[in-house]
């Protein structure tokens, strides 16, 4: 559904590139996460993609659209949800949706049922610039539903939101995946990447550092640890092994037949600690 | 695409309701009637020099000038020196025949006094001149109007009303620069300009609408002047079709020139001087020969004579049809333009 190759961007057309040298894929139905530190080329790559900026170099194609002229109908198929909450704040949100609704030449969901969805029916006449923060942003994301796309665009939708509703929001996004959507999830959430991300990409300094699914990245870079709660002389003890070091393998069986084993956790390591790793920098900032 | 249109167009209305803009109209609207009505008057022209010739005996019309001492009054000598006076175009002649006393008045005009005028000048005359033929106990003379240009010069509307084009035109017509420009810079601010960009709508339909809208804009200003100021004077259709047409022309103007603002402070400070210029040719509207080409090609140039002549007729409906064509033609340069610049602006000016 999604086809980049060989991706350069420079804002300056100069040799100072925001994306650089970039080519992935993104099936049908599969939800892609781009994972970064701010700056690293994130938003200008679903920029690209979504055709609010040129392909300058490589080429990009979207749904079969070519994105160098990819053609207004190329809109009627995809959704886009911005990082940063753009309504119109003099309009209620129900007619927000309502008007982008109208601009669509294709079948649209019931603007009240998607901001029921989104839990903002009670303030569905409420000017938009009214909202809380997390109100709007989930404004934006229901708008970007408002076509049913086939290849949905997130950036960051869980910012702002509460535990409850950035669970409700991977739900929507899972759901959809069964509708056989494809997502092209922007974030440097990576608690969200990790729950609902079939692949990830790892972007830095503008280029992909590394893309698998979440369970190989982490097994080809984390560290597996054993924590391993145990009494020793009625005191109660705690101890880490490596599961990747045969000293450690061997002394965690040595204390499990020495010593009364209270609990034994398995660890693995986070998509965070992975990308640090990887890239050498954390993910905010 | 008819859709799309209704649901932008109403987009734009609302978003006009909401930001009080017709609030503000509407307010204007009310403050220029006022203005109009009850603090400019209604004439102000200047007082003519008079040019007397009195060739009676006793030369008391003469005598009776020379006494008022009149800065404004050239007493003739002769016939000759009388008509060769006659020949500039702000006096007014007044010659008196008789024997002793006066036995007939002629007043001559150029042409271009209004009736109001004319009427209070002669009344004041007769006035005059029944003071001082009571007291000498003479007949009342034969008074006599002659127009050396007869028609050459059309009816001139009341003052206050003649103003009433100027605040259309720049009320009405130019507030599209300031309110369309705002709209569009707060879309940029508030990114709402690639909310939209990312649908199917295109900038032709958001191009139109947003003319749709501040043409309207302009209608209600103009409506509700004309209703308290004019009334149902003049050619209301002619006037409503160029004040429509000057608001989509200065809108899709402006839609291009904003291009280059990323704020609304640096928008407001660049429209300043759009208006300066687009306003220059209201000193023509009243100074009709100081028009040099450069003023005369400004797209405001027809709008403003083109709104004198449907309201105040002076049997050149030319005037508005060709004010109509050049806002045609503008149009039609100008819309390449606003589509690549609003092209631009809806993706963020990042393109």
């Amino acid at each position: 559904m999604i086809k980049v190759r060989d991706l350069y961007f420079s804002y300056g057309r100069d040799k100072n590139y925001a994306v650089s040298g970039v080519s992935f894929e993104v099936e049908k139905g599969e939800i892609l996460g781009f994972l970064g530190p701010n700056g690293a080329g994130k938003s200008t790559m679903q920029k690209i993609l979504t055709g609010l900026l040129p392909v300058q170099q490589g080429e990009v194609t979207v749904a079969g659209h070519d994105m160098r002229r990819p053609g207004r109908d190329l809109f009627n198929k995809i959704g886009v949800s911005f990082e940063i909450a753009n309504n119109y704040h003099k309009l209620s949100g129900l007619e927000n949706l309502a008007f982008f609704a109208s601009m669509y030449e294709v079948p649209t969901a019931d603007p009240m049922a998607l901001l029921r969805m989104v839990g903002l029916e009670d303030a569905a006449t409420r000017r938009a610039g009214a909202y809380s923060k997390g109100m709007s942003q989930r404004l934006v994301f229901a708008r970007s539903m408002l076509n049913r796309p086939t290849i949905w665009f997130l950036d960051e939708p869980t910012s702002g939101q509460d535990p409850a509703m950035t669970q409700r929001v991977k739900e929507i996004v899972l759901e959809e995946r069964e509708r056989g959507v494809t997502v092209f999830l922007t974030t440097h959430n990576m608690q969200v990447a990790e729950d609902i991300c079939d692949r990830v990409a790892f972007i830095n300094e503008g280029k992909i550092v590394d893309l698998d699914t979440p369970r190989n990245l982490k097994l080809r870079y984390g560290e597996q640890f054993v924590i391993v709660e145990y009494r020793d002389a009625g005191q109660l003890k705690k101890q880490i092994f490596s599961m990747g070091a045969d000293k450690d393998r061997a002394a965690l069986a040595a204390l499990v037949g020495e010593r009364p084993v209270e609990t034994i956790h398995s660890q693995e390591a986070t998509l965070e600690e992975v990308f640090i790793k990887v890239t050498g920098r954390a993910l905010r900032g | 695409m008819f859709r799309r249109l209704l649901s932008l167009t109403q987009r734009d209305l609302r978003l006009i309701t909401r930001n009080y803009y017709l609030a503000i109209v509407v307010i204007l609207a009310l403050l220029y009637a006022l203005v109009t009505r009850f603090l400019i008057p209604a004439d102000l022209s200047p007082q003519p020099a008079v040019v007397l010739l009195d060739s009676t005996g006793a030369q008391a019309m003469r005598q009776l000038y020379e006494r008022a001492g009149g800065g404004n009054v050239i007493v003739a000598g002769s016939a000759d020196e009388y008509d060769r006076h006659l020949e500039a175009a702000n006096r007014i002649g007044i010659k008196v025949t008789g024997s002793v006393m006066p036995e007939r008045i002629e007043v001559t005009y150029q042409g271009w006094e209004t009736e109001k005028t004319r009427r209070l000048l002669e009344a004041s005359l007769q006035g005059q001149v029944a003071a001082l033929t009571g007291a000498m106990g003479t007949a009342f003379p034969v008074f006599q109007r002659t127009v050396l240009r007869p028609g050459q010069v059309a009816e001139q509307p009341p003052f206050n009303l003649a103003l009433v084009p100027i605040f259309i035109f720049s009320e009405a017509v130019l507030m599209g620069i300031f309110l369309a420009g705002a709209l569009l810079i707060a879309e940029k601010e508030d990114r709402t300009n690639r909310a939209y960009q990312v649908t199917p709508a295109g900038t032709a339909e958001y191009l139109v609408a947003r003319s749709l809208a501040m043409g309207v804009l302009a209608l209600v200003f103009t409506v509700l002047l004309n209703l308290l100021t004019t009334g149902l004077a003049g050619n209301w259709a002619m006037i409503l079709l160029l004040v429509f047409a000057g608001a989509v022309v200065t809108t899709i103007f402006t839609l291009i020139y904003a291009a280059v603002f990323m704020n609304l402070s640096q928008f407001l400070a660049g429209s300043i001087l759009a208006i300066f210029v687009l306003s220059l040719p209201a000193g023509s509207y009243f100074m009709p020969a100081f028009s040099p080409v450069w003023m005369r090609v400004l797209p405001s140039y027809p709008i403003i004579f083109g709104l004198r002549e449907a309201y105040f007729p002076s049997g050149n409906p030319g005037l508005v049809t060709t004010a109509l064509g050049q806002l045609g033609i503008t149009a039609l340069v100008l819309v390449p333009l606003a589509m690549w610049a609003l092209g631009k602006q809806l993706r963020g000016g990042e393109a």
